[in-house]
């Protein structure tokens, strides 16, 4: 792997964030605990891995090794972004005066989702996902925009701004359940498909020595039961946070206290 | 068994006493309601019960002739068609659902009463139309997944198969409705201090099933309106020489039908999961876990439909992943298997004909759970596809999962539904004889099935060597048909002669044992506080010991206003309307079937002047809420609120049927015009003016809650005339498509196009519709602030219907352009 191979915007890119976060936490004078800066850390590691070893593969026309990339680039750098990056730190931008109500707008769970949606139905339109193969810097735009776009997805679930705050856990478990239908709108015609829907992986050799109507089926199925997987995952980790919390119970408040005491009346007292 | 609640000091009227036959027809109550599904349903039952002995008895020996090869085909698709459509779901979701989610979560009645009744009456309608065949044009005879091309007009002229469609499709809009009222219901009016950790296990299926129903039947519904077409209007959507392809149906079907069979099976899981603890007298074993695979099912059955279609040839690849798929659902199956042998474990068993048919179940389930497992092997599936070994697999699920479980759940629930007490020596006869008779006309076709007797034939020859199993198996089903009959004889014995029921007759754990038996109409007179799970025990057992139930039942008798009086709880009103628009709907059915348009007009006619009565009658256009207790709801969301969205995401899944139809087919058209047709430039313009028209409602519904009536009915009109306009552009499209020669049946772009397109312009004609009402209220100054909320939900339809516009316009629209660039 050679990092500053055909793509240096990525290191760059990566340098740069690590750069605000670090300065950013200078600036504000607080750190980030150890868990925050851990997050932050794999995501970064993420972003270089996925934009450097699988982006070779996926040049060489794997198209499962591209659906991996972009399930990374929705599913995981998103997630480990807002997880690594405390609220102090997004504070100053989301709520100042300007980017505030459309940091509102945008973080709305059904705008949030809906953009996603858009933003992955459309990339994976045949004449659209044609153009980023054959367009690098097409290519780049897209990737940012599903990075972009991952971050808004996940914000009602991750949300690192009280202001602009999670779903219940119940809404959280709806939310990924209804992101299933845009997925598998996706993802099902691609594995379902009789013939090769994006001739570029046609033209030219074929990496892995993969045919390339195998590899396309590989790649929706990657999107289909791993993207499944994956969201049920969070799903069970979302389900236990809530049975913890909303199966407390409330303890009994004295009698006297309970409104429906007052209107015992003492002769018809149940006996045993 | 310490703590028997007294008897109420006043007297509660119970909510079967008065009102007459009148009184059944307007009801609106949740619990007659559920009575009424009940009744029908159990008439139905005997109906399928007596259609599955003529085939066993068809099927006594090899080549007889009790029934002929026609008749057997029709017996077995309307056992198949009544059994699902018109017995387990009327049961397991309108009959205990209905009667037990208002009464387990503390609530007076579901969230629109009006609505449910419309369910149950479009449910009678849905099954009367199933069976008009007897009179006229023959039984539907294709299958109960009625598999195309063999449901086309050419393969199957008559009327049998028309039947069929208009039926199911009525019969999928009441389950539909009774779907969203359900959740709203079990998400809006939970009693206080029910969060939902504290819910009874029951309620959570019916909310999980709730959602499963809201999103897997627009695909059904999609799937029978291109069989529809088909059949009426001359398109080709599953016919092979016009470029489609039949297996659409089988995947918009089982797209359906896969969710369905979780449908059927949750809530009986959650009947089981109420019976076993009761009569264990411990607290159910895993809650959260319970819950949790409840969840889990539910986001698995959405990627398992295929292997329902593993013989059509779908590709190594999609068969390995509906393999995997469908093995992992038997993981959190077996996790409540297992929950459920946790809580039986060391409990104090009280051995009632309930828990008998709740252990009944817990076994036979497992065993069709594990001849599932075997199925989801594709090869495997590949050997027992259309054998009876999938009889006996689907018959152990359905029977001894779904029916076992209704079983259960019906001697668990009696008394408090009649108030009365079903025989339990007669039950315990029956359930012996259910299980024998079950398992002898069951299992014996797994092996018929691996010996290779395939479904659906009217009969086999001698020298097969099926003889002796089949005749076990036809014995095996009279014994059960005994079973069944001492279950009616059971009834109305105990109806006679019953003893009467105390309100808790098995120590239960619900609140719904909480309250007489029979339930008076208003069900609780003071809405009950919730502190755990299993509300009712802890009020029973809890830390307050014997004063809680005490205490309890003063509030029930004197709630904290002294002056209590039951009439003064305002339930509301009756109303006729329900069963008039049912019976309107079923008249449009009927005059579309026998081609008699006179009728058609009539219903039609009948169906808008019932919504226009059924809007009138609600709580009029500028009073209050009719139940102050209940209009507010989750985190102060009004209920109607809730309901409007959960329509919206059915709608979401309806239009993303048709979009991928028409994606799918739009390649597949053979000669014609296609895409280059399309007039981008007007297109983009009457996008832009319905773009406008939700900035309008945005406007309005602002005016509105600020309180300015006057630009409220400016903006609002104005919304309605931009919509106007696009229906306009939209009628001048299609006129022109047609002067091209473009029609309807021209080829699949045509169809595709028209269906989509027209369905959206159907949908923006009912949104004009909608806002015209309510214009109409605001012009008589009947739409003031504290009505905002009315112009807010057709708002959000509105825009809704906008949203979906703006991706039918890029994908159907804009997309073409691209391609062709």
């Amino acid at each position: 792997m050679e990092i500053f191979g055909e793509h240096p915007s990525v290191p760059i890119g990566v340098a740069a964030l690590i750069a605000l976060y670090l300065g950013a936490s200078r600036v504000i004078g607080r750190k980030p605990t150890r868990r925050q800066a851990m997050w932050f850390a794999l995501a970064m590691a993420a972003i270089l891995y996925t934009h450097t070893e699988l982006d070779e593969l996926s040049d060489a026309r794997i198209f499962a090794i591209h659906m991996l990339q972009h399930l990374v680039q929705t599913f995981v750098i998103p997630p480990l972004l807002l997880l690594g990056t405390p609220g102090w730190m997004l504070r100053p931008i989301v709520l100042s005066r300007p980017l505030k109500p459309i940091f509102r707008l945008l973080t709305q769970p059904a705008v949030a989702f809906l953009l996603f949606s858009a933003v992955f139905v459309t990339a994976h339109f045949p004449a659209i996902f044609e153009r980023m193969c054959r367009d690098e810097n097409f290519h780049i735009f897209l990737h940012l925009l599903f990075m972009a776009s991952g971050v808004l997805l996940w914000w009602p679930i991750l949300s690192p701004v009280p202001e602009m705050p999670r779903l219940s856990y119940p809404a959280q478990i709806l939310y990924l359940f209804l992101l299933m239908i845009p997925m598998t709108a996706v993802a099902a015609p691609i594995t379902l498909a009789t013939g090769i829907i994006y001739p570029w992986y046609t033209e030219g050799a074929h990496g892995w020595g993969l045919l390339p109507m195998d590899d396309q089926v590989l790649g929706g199925l990657l999107m289909w039961i791993g993207q499944g997987s994956y969201l049920m995952i969070v799903f069970t980790f979302i389900f236990y946070q809530w049975s913890r919390l909303d199966d407390r119970d409330i303890p009994l408040m004295p009698a006297s206290a309970r409104p429906e005491f007052r209107v015992l009346n003492p002769q018809s007292r149940a006996n045993g | 068994m310490a703590a028997q609640p007294k008897p109420l000091p006043v007297h509660q009227p119970s909510y079967l006493e008065g009102g007459g036959v009148l009184g059944w027809l307007t009801t609106i109550d949740h619990k007659r309601v559920a009575v009424m599904y009940a009744v029908t349903a159990l008439v139905f039952m005997a109906l399928g019960g007596l259609e599955a002995m003529a085939i066993r008895a068809q099927l006594w020996s090899p080549d007889t002739h009790v029934l002929s090869a026609a008749t057997y085909n029709a017996f077995f698709t309307m056992h198949g068609t009544t059994m699902i459509f018109l017995v387990v779901m009327p049961l397991l979701l309108g009959f205990m659902g209905n009667f037990l989610i208002p009464l387990q979560i503390g609530a007076r009645d579901v969230a629109f009463p009006r609505l449910n009744a419309l369910s149950f009456w479009m449910a009678l309608i849905a099954g009367i139309l199933l069976h008009l065949g007897w009179i006229r044009g023959g039984l539907p005879d294709a299958g109960w997944f009625g598999y195309a091309n063999l449901t086309e007009r050419y393969f199957s002229p008559g009327l049998a198969l028309d039947w069929w469609v208009v039926g199911l499709l009525v019969s999928g809009t009441s389950t539909v409705l009774t779907g969203l009222n359900f959740f709203t219901t079990i998400i809006a009016m939970r009693a206080p201090g029910m969060t939902y950790m504290r819910m009874p296990m029951f309620i959570w299926s019916l909310l999980v099933t709730s959602i499963l129903i809201l999103i897997a039947f627009p695909p059904l519904t999609i799937g029978l309106i291109f069989l529809l077409f088909d059949r009426f209007f001359d398109t080709h959507f599953y016919i092979v020489s016009a470029g489609a392809t039949p297996i659409l149906w089988q995947h918009l079907f089982w797209l359906f039908g896969h969710p369905e069979v979780y449908i059927m099976a949750l809530p009986a899981f959650g009947i089981i999961s109420e019976v076993v603890p009761t009569h264990s007298r411990k607290p159910l074993f895993g809650y959260p876990m319970m819950a949790y695979s409840i969840v889990l099912i539910a986001f698995l059955s959405y990627g398992v439909w295929g292997h329902h279609m593993f013989a059509t040839g779908m590709g190594p690849v999609a068969d390995s992943a509906f393999a995997i798929t469908s093995m992992l659902i038997a993981i959190p199956t077996g996790v409540k298997i297992f929950s459920w042998i946790g809580t039986i474990w060391g409990g104090s068993l009280r051995m009632t004909t309930a828990f008998y048919f709740a252990l009944g179940m817990i076994l036979e389930f497992t065993i069709g759970g594990l001849s599932g497992v075997m199925h989801a092997s594709a090869p495997v599936d590949l050997q027992q596809t259309d054998s009876y070994f999938v009889v006996a697999h689907f018959h152990y699920v359905l029977f001894g999962g779904s029916m076992f479980a209704i079983l259960s759940g019906f001697y668990y629930w009696w008394p408090k539904i009649t108030g009365t007490m079903l025989s339990e020596k007669l039950g315990k006869w029956q359930f012996w004889l259910t299980i024998i008779g079950f398992n002898a006309t069951f299992f014996p076709m797994h092996y018929l099935g691996m010996w290779g007797m395939p479904r659906r034939i009217y009969t086999y020859g001698a020298d097969m060597g099926w003889t002796h199993l089949n005749q076990f198996e036809t014995v095996g089903a009279f014994i059960l048909g005994l079973g069944f009959l001492l279950m009616y004889i059971n009834i109305f014995r105990s109806l006679a002669v019953g003893e009467k029921a105390p309100n808790d007759p098995w120590d239960g754990r619900s609140l719904e044992w909480s309250i007489p038996s029979p339930p008076p109409a208003y069900n609780f007179a003071t809405i009950p506080q919730v502190r755990g799970r299993d509300a009712w025990w802890i009020i029973k057992y809890g830390r307050a010991g014997s004063r809680g139930v005490a205490a309890y039942m003063a509030a029930q008798a004197s709630p904290s206003d002294q002056s209590f009086d039951a009439a003064r709880i305002h339930m509301p009103a009756p109303s006729i309307f329900p069963l008039v628009m049912s019976l309107a709907i079923g008249l449009m059915g009927l005059g579309l079937i026998i081609d008699w348009y006179r009728i058609i007009v009539i219903g039609a006619v009948a169906t808008i002047l019932s919504i226009i009565g059924m809007s009138f009658e609600y709580p009029g256009f500028g009073e209050e809420s009719h139940d102050p207790e209940h209009a507010p709801s989750a985190g102060g969301i009004d209920v109607r609120k809730i309901g409007v969205w959960s329509f919206i995401g059915s709608e979401c899944v309806f239009f993303a049927s048709l979009i991928s139809t028409f994606i799918v087919y739009k390649s597949r058209s053979i000669g014609g015009p296609g895409p280059e047709i399309l007039n981008i430039p007007l297109t983009s313009l009457s996008t832009f003016i319905l773009l406008m028209s939700s900035l309008l409602m945005v406007l309005a519904l602002a005016a509105a809650q600020r309180g300015d009536q006057r630009w409220e009915k400016i903006w609002l009109a104005g919304t309605i005339s931009f919509g106007l306009i696009f229906l306009g552009g939209q009628v001048y499209e299609f006129t022109s498509f047609y002067n091209e020669g473009m029609g309807l049946t021209t080829n699949l772009f045509s169809q595709s196009f028209f269906v989509l397109v027209g369905f959206h312009g159907a949908h923006v004609a009912i949104g004009v519709l909608w806002l015209s009402v309510l214009l109409g209220a605001a012009m008589l100054g009947k739409l003031g602030k504290s009505r905002a909320l009315s112009l807010e939900l057709a708002g959000l339809y509105w825009h809704f219907v906008d949203v979906v516009w703006i991706v039918i316009f890029t994908l159907v629209y804009l997309m073409q352009t691209v391609k062709g660039a």
